[in-house]
């Protein structure tokens, strides 16, 4: 080895001396001359450049093979990593979720208030001052004459002023708003009295049932990234005319029957229908020229067939282990 | 509500259609069918004469009858009833094994109703009317209540059998109300209505009505729908309210005049008001009346509670010679008003809150005495029938053009479909030149059909909502911006949970008074719930950390969710505030996390809340605004736990101003300074104002600052870098630094 870097650098020895000797040289082969021999010392300083690299190189090498191995599989324990991972709330990631789709329709999204007065959560809906839906067991009354409200549809009212611009200007409202709502109901592994809920509207010139129907399925779809179809039975809410009951075909056997739909191959999603004249009328829009489909839905619910969480109680827990074990 | 299919078929053909089919065509058409039961009669029951009934040897009670079936056989049973006699017709359980009953051979048994599934009867063996077993077999259907709340007209047999008629396309048999008229003649009844809560009254004495045994149709009817048999008269009342829906109460005619003082049947006065004296339910609920109440009088004492529960002193008994039979309408919203006050809820106030057509009252009346008529054959009609109105017959008329139907529900609906629909649900309908003119029935007037969505509705359930394809909107093509504040929080939310470890939980809105208290935690609220859940647990929260650290939780979490905040410290008026706050372990990471998230600035030891250490604490402040805080958790809480608390209300979430820095080609210089400084590390950038410097080095009260001298223009002279040396110095100084 030392042998061989000896010999490199005596041959650029060798040109260098016959490049001092270049000036005993006769004027015209100096030059040729000294060109031949700057083209040898190039070429042996790059044998030499190489040679010393790749000795380099190779003590390199032969260290490497005897690093210690450095075990990765070990996870972290007992706190010994910078940071653990944390998660998102399974509710704002289904809620995402939904958003994301609506969003890619064309809808608009809505926060809105908990805390609501009778007239959004009631009045507006076209819930008379009678109805049952008003008994003081099922909603939360607060104490300055308001309540908690008890459906995301008390934010129907709100929505449908707000877009009213919009609506005369693009002949299109579409707009869905999720959020807490809170019913004074017993609680048990499927029942919690707060819950989520994710509420929908689209109000245009020619809105239909038709239109109805196909938004739902397209959204649902979406939501659940299996092609769906959905059906419709006669239901009834006072803020819709006519109402209706949907059911989605199961998005995990397709009709074919499987324990999340009881094996009747559909699954009951949500209630939907025609926003009612009244409706339209205290938001400010005319039913005459205008119609629109409203739908609510439950994603508390939803979250739950997702992610398989047995037990609704444990989405207000805290539960570290639970909200980390979705991720 | 259960419904039977045979009752059904009185008033519609359904014949070749199968109970499921049934089932499932309602549901999707009108109401939700829970579920279908097959009733039939056990194997092996034969009908039989007993021929000789002698008194068993070793027993008092029971009886050696000796029967002679249908079939021929003569068979020796063994029997305990009471009402085991020779010459009745029984219904004999054959496959039972003989066996011996104190001693005496019994083969077979004779059985009650009950004993066979068909009626709720114990009391005695089944006698049967002749020797024949009648047809048994039923399908009951199971109807979601729920899903019938707004359709009054269903909630008996004949509306059911009028949607099957259109559904099926068979006719539907037409009630025949002429049968009161034959007692026009008889003197009327003294009917007399004072509240506005009775739409209308109706009545009929009959004489002669005692010692009638419930025939087996409505005993049999009756329990498959899930109601007992209570003898022939409040039978009847039952089962002509499961016909039509309408509600239908029988008094004690001589008890209803003794109660009133009334000097004879001539005397009786039927009052409907509200009552001045307490009143005593047949249940032997004690009610004292308010102004609301509605009462059924006899003279001034009331003698049933309108349209929810009869009385204790008129009620029907073994005994009854003498009925009056009511059949009314109240005002729904009175009775259910009542019922809920008293907590008293019947199948007939369960009626009458949906809101009964008061028409309906004829076609009820009509069955009850075509029932009287038919089993009672001594009995014999007193009165008139005797109907005082006090409301007005509605009248609705509903047009729309087939245009619109068409538009509203995306499909184009054939003429004839909807003609038939319609009229066979009871609306008088024409279509003409595009025009749709309904009258509505005076069975869907009341809560029920009131404007064209209404009668869309009806047209479009019988058409099938199976049928209507789905067909895609067409909108305006416009941009839909998220809103910032949305995507702001979503952003902040992602950071914390990637970059930080937390996990997001969710709380409660109102406190958990037990849990705070055992952290020492007095949570402050300034409104509260009138109804709680749990009675302790009534204040709404008017921060979030509270919540948090009620949790309990080791390891990081936060929150953004709701709080309610008064708007001058005191009182309810006041909004809800969107807050985001978070527990850790560290104080200063939780710093660290809040500048990284705000770019803020903290105001040390200026946090005015009680969760936190009095001295580790600050107010975090962002362009000069109080926007939140952090803090050391106050060791009574906790220990080793960091908090912070922000409005998120008071966040720009504007977009920055996101500029590349510019990038001097000229190298930059760095004067490293070591100082000796007790104050907080914040106060520097006031004393050395307009430098651009960073922390390079702390150590117990030593901090090493690195200043960056550069320029866009120029390289620093020696003489320069000499010149801001001395002003750094001097800067120090004044600021009361030690080098």
């Amino acid at each position: 080895m030392m042998d061989k870097l000896q010999e490199l650098k005596a041959e650029i020895e060798k040109i260098k001396k016959q490049m001092a000797e270049l000036k005993s040289l006769p004027e015209g082969q100096r030059q040729v001359e000294g060109q031949r021999l700057n083209a040898l010392k190039k070429n042996a300083e790059a044998e030499l450049f190489k040679f010393l690299n790749k000795q380099k190189q190779d003590e390199i090498n032969s260290k490497l093979l005897n690093d210690k191995l450095i075990d990765i599989t070990i996870p972290s324990y007992n706190g010994k990593t910078r940071v653990e991972g944390g998660a998102l709330h399974p509710i704002t990631k289904m809620m995402r979720r939904v958003v994301q789709i609506a969003v890619s329709m064309g809808f608009h999204v809505e926060d809105g208030r908990e805390i609501v007065t009778e007239y959004e959560n009631f009045d507006s809906l076209n819930i008379a001052k009678e109805h049952p839906a008003r008994d003081i067991q099922d909603t939360f009354y607060l104490s300055n004459g308001m309540l908690l409200k008890t459906q995301t549809s008390a934010l129907q009212n709100i929505i449908l002023k707000k877009y009213g611009d919009e609506l005369r200007k693009h002949g299109i409202i579409s707009a869905v708003f999720p959020g807490r709502c809170y019913r004074n109901e017993a609680t048990d592994a499927s029942h919690e009295f707060a819950f989520f809920q994710c509420e929908g509207v689209m109000v245009g010139e020619n809105i239909s049932i038709s239109n109805l129907i196909y938004v739902m399925e397209e959204l649902i779809s979406g939501i659940f990234e299996t092609q769906i179809k959905i059906r419709l039975r006669p239901g009834f809410f006072p803020f819709t005319e006519p109402s209706f009951e949907l059911d989605m075909s199961c998005p995990f056997c397709g009709e074919a029957g499987c324990p999340s739909c009881k094996h009747s191959g559909w699954i009951e999603f949500s209630g939907c229908g025609m926003i009612h004249k009244n409706v339209l009328a205290m938001g400010g829009i005319d039913g005459e020229r205008y119609s629109g489909f409203a739908f609510g839905f439950g994603l508390t619910r939803l979250a739950m067939m997702k992610y398989g969480i047995k037990d609704v109680r444990l989405l207000n827990s805290g539960n570290i282990e639970f909200l980390r074990s979705i991720r | 509500m259960k419904i039977s299919l045979n009752w059904l078929k009185d008033y519609v053909d359904l014949d070749g259609i199968s109970a499921e089919t049934i089932a499932d065509k309602l549901t999707k058409t009108t109401c939700e069918i829970e579920g279908v039961e097959h009733k039939t009669l056990q194997e092996g029951i034969v009908a039989g004469e007993v021929i000789e009934c002698k008194k068993h040897v070793s027993s008092d009670h029971l009886h050696v009858l000796k029967v002679k079936l249908s079939t021929g056989e003569t068979r020796q049973i063994v029997c305990g009833a009471p009402n085991a006699r020779e010459g009745i017709y029984v219904a004999v359980d054959t496959l039972l094994p003989s066996k011996e009953l104190r001693g005496v051979k019994s083969d077979g048994m004779c059985c009650s109703l009950a004993e066979l599934g068909l009626a709720g009867d114990d009391e005695g063996i089944w006698e049967l009317e002749n020797l024949e077993i009648p047809a048994c077999e039923d399908w009951v259907f199971e109807i979601d209540n729920k899903s019938i709340t707004n359709r009054p007209d269903l909630w008996g047999h004949y509306g059911l059998a009028r949607e099957l008629s259109v559904i099926f396309g068979r006719k539907l048999k037409g009630i025949d109300t002429g049968n009161t008229l034959k007692f026009d003649k008889l003197p009327r009844l003294d009917i007399k209505i004072e509240s506005k809560n009775c739409l209308s009254y109706s009545s009929i004495m009959i004489d002669n009505v005692d010692g009638i045994s419930s025939p087996f149709i409505l005993q049999n009817r009756l329990y498959n729908c899930g109601h007992g048999s209570h003898g022939f008269l409040v039978d009847i009342t039952n089962y002509v309210m499961l016909c039509f829906g309408n509600p239908v109460h029988a008094f004690d005619a001589d008890k209803f005049n003794a109660v009133g003082g009334a000097k004879g049947k001539r005397d009786i006065k039927i009052r409907i008001g509200s009552a001045g004296r307490q009143f005593i339910t047949l249940k032997d609920n004690i009610i004292e009346p308010d102004g609301d109440m509605l009462f059924v009088k006899s003279n001034d004492t009331p003698v049933a509670l309108a349209g929810i529960m009869g009385g204790k002193d008129s009620g029907i008994s073994k005994d009854t010679k003498s009925v009056i039979f009511e059949i009314a309408s109240f005002d729904a919203i009175n009775i259910r008003r009542t019922a809920m006050k008293l907590n008293l809820r019947t199948d007939a106030s369960a009626r009458y809150e949906k809101g009964i057509d008061p028409e309906v009252n004829f076609l009820a009346v009509a069955e009850v005495l075509r029932l009287v008529e038919k089993y009672a054959k001594r009995a014999v009609a007193v009165s008139s029938y005797t109907r005082v109105i006090n409301y007005d017959k509605r009248d609705i008329e509903i047009s729309l053009t087939k245009e619109y139907l068409d538009s509203f529900v995306g499909v184009k609906l054939s003429e004839d479909g909807i003609l038939k629909t319609l009229c066979g649900l009871g609306f008088d309908s024409s279509i003409e030149k595009g025009k749709i003119g309904v009258k509505v029935p005076s069975f869907r007037s009341w809560n029920d059909i009131a404007n064209k969505y209404d009668v869309i509705e009806e047209i479009v359930r019988f058409y099938g909502y199976e049928n209507i394809k789905p067909l895609a909107p067409k909108v305006t093509l416009r941009r839909v911006e998220r809103d910032i504040r949305q995507t702001g929080l979503e952003s902040i939310k992602d950071c914390l949970v990637m970059k930080y470890g937390f996990t997001e939980v969710h709380t409660n809105i109102w406190y958990n008074t037990g849990i705070c208290k055992s952290l020492n935690i007095e949570p402050v609220s300034y409104l509260k719930v009138i109804n709680p859940f749990n009675k302790n647990d009534d204040k709404i929260r008017s921060d979030l950390l509270t919540s948090l650290l009620c949790l309990k939780q080791q390891g990081r979490i936060f929150e953004a969710a709701r709080v309610w905040k008064t708007s001058n410290g005191k009182g309810e008026n006041g909004e809800e505030e969107v807050r985001l706050s978070g527990v850790c372990e560290s104080y200063i990471e939780a710093a660290e996390i809040l500048r990284d998230l705000f770019d803020c600035k903290f105001k040390l030891r200026t946090a005015d809340k009680d969760l936190l250490h009095p001295i580790n604490n600050a107010s975090v402040l962002i362009n000069g605004q109080n926007v939140g805080c952090v803090g050391v958790i106050h060791p009574r809480i906790g220990k080793d736990l960091a908090g912070f608390e922000i409005n998120l209300s008071m966040i720009d979430f504007k977009r920055k101003d996101e500029k590349a820095a510019d990038i001097s080609k000229f190298p930059k210089t760095i004067l490293d300074f070591t100082f000796e400084w007790n104050g907080i590390y914040d106060e520097l950038s006031g004393i050395f104002d307009g430098y651009d410097f960073y922390l390079k080095d702390i150590y117990e009260n030593k901090f090493t600052l690195s200043f960056v001298l550069k320029s866009l223009v120029k390289t620093f002279t020696k003489s320069e870098i000499d010149a801001e040396h001395k002003k750094i110095i001097e800067r120090a100084k004044r600021g009361g630094l030690s080098i």
